[in-house]
């Protein structure tokens, strides 16, 4: 597969998603860079701004295992991981058989990640982290390609866990779910309030063809200087003390270059501009960064410090 | 050598070159300017040299230091951030990288060196140098000079107020109207000099006892004198007291020698 083709792959699987979803493109790039750089990402925003069913909607797109997991604060680990069950032979002896959870997918749906308690919540980003489940004493290896794409909502805080920064170090991107503009909300309602028409989506990208992207996505060149910059920008997030209390670690560097490469992959580019740079900065670190109560009395959100840090 | 980079060192060559022309030419200009004061000002016309060569090193540091693909990017705003991609990665390979290198190569095409020629900045020198030069062979040709730098210096230094002026003179004034009496000391005893000084000691003031004055220790001198010792009479030992007066000093020593 060719640059070109790449690029009009992506084009098709956008022209498909907007098929259901409307508007939230930039949301969507997003979530493909996440999937392009082989990294996973948290997508936060109000309810009924369409989350789970972008994610749904890609999923479908993608030829890949899909599961989903609606947490609650009573999941256990075992609910995500899997577990032993006993299983009876035809000859009545009775064994125990591992039964994987629904964590053994290619790409797994975490719904509202900040309801699971800690212990669930540290099951899953384990997985992602080292790509494997240790049940017992055995050690199963997750499908390649495999990708976490969790959803929050910044709302209703009471009896939740908000996942702590180490935690949401993890994922490479968190990415802001906004409201839809005027002209998309009446675009949502001509579509989904008179008689819905089930949109039939056929996958565009199979396991290999991912695969291939993402190697592709590394291999786009990038200039020292933008280099630079980017990393310039992420150790900035350390010495700005009157604003940010805690910054940006090195896997944030790699993560920025790494997304922006994959971005200048869904554009067509063929090199990493410092416009890509700018864009995912802010689902880079804006998970990443612990601002100090100076910026707070400030009124100050992880954005508006990020935006004085491109300044 | 990869046809890419062989374009980009092209390329790279081409900038340098224009820069150090731009350079010279800016000297130049600096140059027949500090030309022109010296001829004014009848100075040494090497004078104009020194300062022309340590701006032209200064200039062209400058000028050398901008040469840079990002220069090329900034007037062809079409190989914006792909030119200094290719450039850092003209070692590596890659299939992204050779599609790149092909772009940018056709879009290296259309580079104009002119383009990073500053036409009206020449123009605007070259027009300088022609009016200063006609300005420096007429000042020569007609003498005109609006100060003789030299002789203005000569007679700088041959000015009579200054060797009259003594800053050690001055110095001493302002000292002697100040009250330094209390840092320096007494004033009279400092300014004795090379003056007489006269001492008179009234042996009656003195503070050596008489009385307890000792008898004089023997000592024994060698027997053989040596023989540049000689002896001889002297007059002071000769009394040539009047008569009148040898009674009373014969009184005065009785009485001295009872105190």
């Amino acid at each position: 597969m060719k640059l070109e083709e790449a690029k009009k792959t992506f084009d098709y699987i956008f022209s498909e998603l907007n098929r259901v979803i409307v508007g939230q493109n930039e949301m969507l790039k997003q979530v493909l860079v996440a999937l392009l750089s082989d990294s996973h990402a948290l997508l936060e925003g109000y309810p009924g701004v369409a989350k789970t069913l972008s994610i749904k909607t890609l999923s479908s797109l993608l030829d890949l295992k899909f599961s989903r997991i609606q947490n609650t604060p009573d999941l256990m680990p075992s609910d995500i991981t899997g577990t032993y069950i006993i299983e009876e032979a035809t000859s009545g002896k009775r064994n125990f058989k591992f039964q994987p959870g629904p964590v053994f997918a290619n790409v797994v749906l975490a719904d509202e990640i900040n309801r699971a308690t800690p212990k669930t919540q540290s099951a899953l980003l384990e997985a992602m982290q080292e790509k494997q489940v240790t049940v017992g004493n055995s050690t199963f290896k997750l499908e390649e390609p495999f990708f976490v794409l969790a959803t929050q909502n910044p709302i209703e805080q009471e009896g939740t866990y908000p996942l702590p920064e180490a935690q949401a170090d993890r994922f490479l991107l968190k990415v802001k779910v906004d409201y839809p503009t005027f002209d998309e909300e009446m675009e949502i309602v001509n579509r989904f309030a008179e008689e819905v028409k089930k949109q039939q989506l056929k996958p565009i990208l199979t396991k290999d063809n991912l695969v291939y992207l993402q190697h592709m996505a590394r291999q786009i060149p990038i200039a020292n200087d933008i280099k630079k910059y980017a990393v310039q920008l992420v150790t900035s997030t350390r010495q700005k003390k009157d604003l940010i209390e805690f910054g940006a670690s090195p896997r944030a560097s790699i993560g920025l270059i790494l997304a922006a490469k994959s971005r200048a992959l869904i554009e067509g580019r063929k090199y990493v501009s410092k416009d890509d740079i700018h864009k995912m900065a802010f689902p880079v670190l804006r998970h990443r960064i612990i601002l100090s109560f100076e910026a707070e009395r400030q009124g100050l959100h992880h954005d508006d410090v990020i935006k004085q840090l491109l300044k | 050598m990869k046809p890419i980079k062989q374009a980009l060192e092209e390329a790279r060559t081409s900038i340098l070159q224009l820069a150090l022309f731009q350079s010279a030419l800016d000297t130049l200009v600096v140059y027949m300017l500090l030309l022109l004061g010296c001829t004014l000002l009848s100075l040494p016309l090497w004078y104009a040299v020194v300062p022309a060569l340590v701006y032209s090193v200064i200039h062209t540091y400058g000028n050398l230091k901008d040469v840079n693909f990002a220069s090329i990017e900034a007037k062809y705003p079409q190989l914006s951030e792909q030119l200094i991609t290719v450039a850092d990665n003209v070692k590596d390979q890659n299939e992204i990288l050779d599609a790149l290198n092909i772009e940018v190569l056709q879009k290296m095409k259309e580079i104009r060196t002119a383009a990073f020629l500053n036409f009206p900045k020449v123009t605007r020198e070259l027009s300088v140098m022609v009016i200063v030069s006609f300005i420096i062979i007429g000042a020569s040709a007609f003498n005109v000079k609006f100060l003789d730098f030299q002789e203005t210096i000569k007679d700088l230094r041959e000015f009579e107020p200054f060797k009259e002026y003594d800053i050690n003179e001055e110095l001493l004034q302002y000292e002697e109207s100040q009250n330094l009496s209390e840092i320096l000391g007494e004033k009279t005893i400092e300014e004795l000099g090379k003056q007489q000084l006269d001492l008179e000691l009234n042996p009656l003031m003195s503070d050596v006892d008489i009385g307890k004055v000792r008898d004089p220790t023997a000592r024994t001198f060698q027997e053989v004198a040596p023989p540049d010792i000689k002896a001889s009479s002297d007059t002071s030992f000769e009394e040539n007291i009047p008569k009148q007066y040898q009674r009373m000093v014969k009184t005065y020593f009785k009485e001295i020698t009872k105190s």
